[in-house]
């Protein structure tokens, strides 16, 4: 135990000592007082983040750690460019918390039933139609949407409910194809067939789920094909500009930062290794969401944990498929290294779930550790 | 709920290695494009034999021009060929 919680803590420091070098590199080479400031606060709120709030909230320390650090790493790209920018992202970062914590607190409250499980549907759907009532809306809420009816179709599912699972999963569907946006369509109605095949245990509900998905998804691109913007520079041609590590001077780019575009401004700043040890962080979290899913007791922790799981890789797969061209399909951000604001609350809110659902296999564990003691 | 882990396992264990896939192939279509192949061991590049010029496909004289009636012949005066005289240091013939 004492080994583990030394490892932890070296694992810790280096991450910490990483940001502090990360952000006094450019502060050296720039010579900018600003950076040398973030060199050291920076680190510092990310230490009091991994320390304080595990005081109060049963915190799964691997998740966090892989999501602080991906905000570190957007914060890394905006402060390059503007140093202003990165107080607001910091801010953005700092506010996402908050639904991390409010992740954990709901999956600590609520008891899977037929009421409790229908209101998240409603709000979710509510938050979906959102962008298709108001046009001038400056926020896309379809990522927090999605969380929320993923949410209720879990706990539809643990309930062995599964004809309101299909009708919530399909309304949403419904209403991502109506805002045009297929990316994230497709990227959720595959989850919901994976989450049905692996939570119903008949395969007549997945392959009524797969029917309606698939015929879905052919009549709406059919009837308004997908157009590649041919004005943009591709995806794939900014990746191959990347150099290997980070170059001596900065790459000349817009100081507007698109939410999709902090992933190409950071691989442009600090190199295709770096970038690649960011997407393996959100690997890492995934697997760790997988091992929760295995150890949960219930079948609602463990669907919604798959749930979380497919919706953020399926994600992270179609961005990457479609900067490498192998897919018309762009699902909006990368996870977490976006300075989308509705965006990172989803982002957040689902690692607060995984970190709740945590905190419930663990107290199953002692419960067992006790029963065992009293067995004996 | 064994029948769940099981199909849980089977559907990460898919995700994971689709999505290294895709990183692998963003990888090789970025530097594909890059046109860089300056990191490739030598003995992988394929070596194309050097390509001689074709006599046959010179191209068209100018009207009035003299030209040989044989490819690669020349017209040109032989080039007298003349020995380096020899060094005296290295002279031997007085031995």
């Amino acid at each position: 135990m004492k080994k583990r919680s030394s490892s932890r803590f070296r694992a810790g420091a280096m991450l910490l000592v990483f940001f502090a070098a990360a952000f006094l590199l450019p502060a050296s080479r720039d010579g900018n007082a600003k950076l040398y400031l973030l060199s050291a606060v920076v680190p510092g709120v990310m230490l009091l983040l991994l320390l304080l709030p595990s005081r109060f909230f049963p915190l799964d320390r691997p998740s966090l750690c892989s999501a602080l650090s991906l905000c570190g790493f957007s914060l890394l790209t905006t402060a390059a460019y503007s140093p202003d920018e990165t107080l607001s992202q910091g801010f953005r970062c700092i506010a996402a918390l908050f639904f991390l914590a409010a992740g954990v607190v709901l999956i600590r409250a609520f008891r899977p039933s037929v009421p409790s499980a229908a209101l998240p549907a409603f709000c979710g759907l509510g938050l979906l139609s959102c962008s298709i009532l108001f046009h001038d809306l400056p926020f896309s809420f379809t990522e927090g949407g999605m969380a929320l009816v993923l949410f209720s179709a879990a706990a539809f599912l643990s309930l062995r409910l599964r004809l309101p699972a299909l009708l919530a999963v399909l309304g949403a569907l419904l209403l991502l194809l109506l805002q045009r946006d297929y990316g994230s369509a497709a990227v959720w109605g595959i989850s919901c067939v994976l989450l049905f095949w692996v939570a119903s245990d008949s395969p007549l509900w997945s392959g009524i789920l797969f029917c309606s998905v698939g015929s879905l998804l052919g009549i709406f691109i059919g009837i308004s094909p997908f157009s590649a913007d041919p004005a943009g520079l591709s995806p794939l041609s900014r990746i191959a500009a990347m150099p290997l590590i980070p170059p001596e001077s900065l790459p000349e780019s817009s100081p507007l930062l698109p939410a999709e575009d902090l992933f190409f401004m950071f691989g442009e700043q600090y190199g295709l290794i770096i970038l690649f040890c960011a997407v393996l962080l959100v690997i890492l979290f995934l697997i760790r969401g997988a091992s929760l899913a295995q150890h949960a007791r219930k079948a609602f922790h463990a669907a919604l944990a798959l749930g979380v799981v497919l919706l953020i890789g399926l994600r992270m797969l179609l961005f990457l498929s479609s900067s490498a061209g192998l897919s018309p399909f762009s699902p909006g951000s990368f996870p977490f290294l976006t300075s989308s604001l509705p965006d990172l609350f989803s982002h957040f809110f689902l690692a607060g779930l995984l970190s709740g659902i945590s905190a419930r296999n663990e107290n199953d564990l002692e419960e067992d550790a006790r029963l065992a003691m009293l067995a004996r | 709920m064994k029948t769940m882990h099981y199909r849980i396992r089977v559907v990460v264990l898919a995700l994971v290695v689709s999505l290294f896939a895709v990183i692998l192939w963003t990888i090789k279509s970025a530097w594909l494009s890059s046109g860089d192949y300056s990191v490739m061991p030598a003995e992988t590049l394929s070596v194309s034999p050097p390509v001689e010029p074709d006599p046959w496909s010179s191209p068209a004289p100018d009207p009035g021009e003299t030209v040989s009636s044989f490819p690669g012949e020349t017209t040109a005066p032989a080039m007298e060929m003349s020995l380096p005289s020899p060094d005296p240091l290295f002279d031997t013939t007085g031995l």
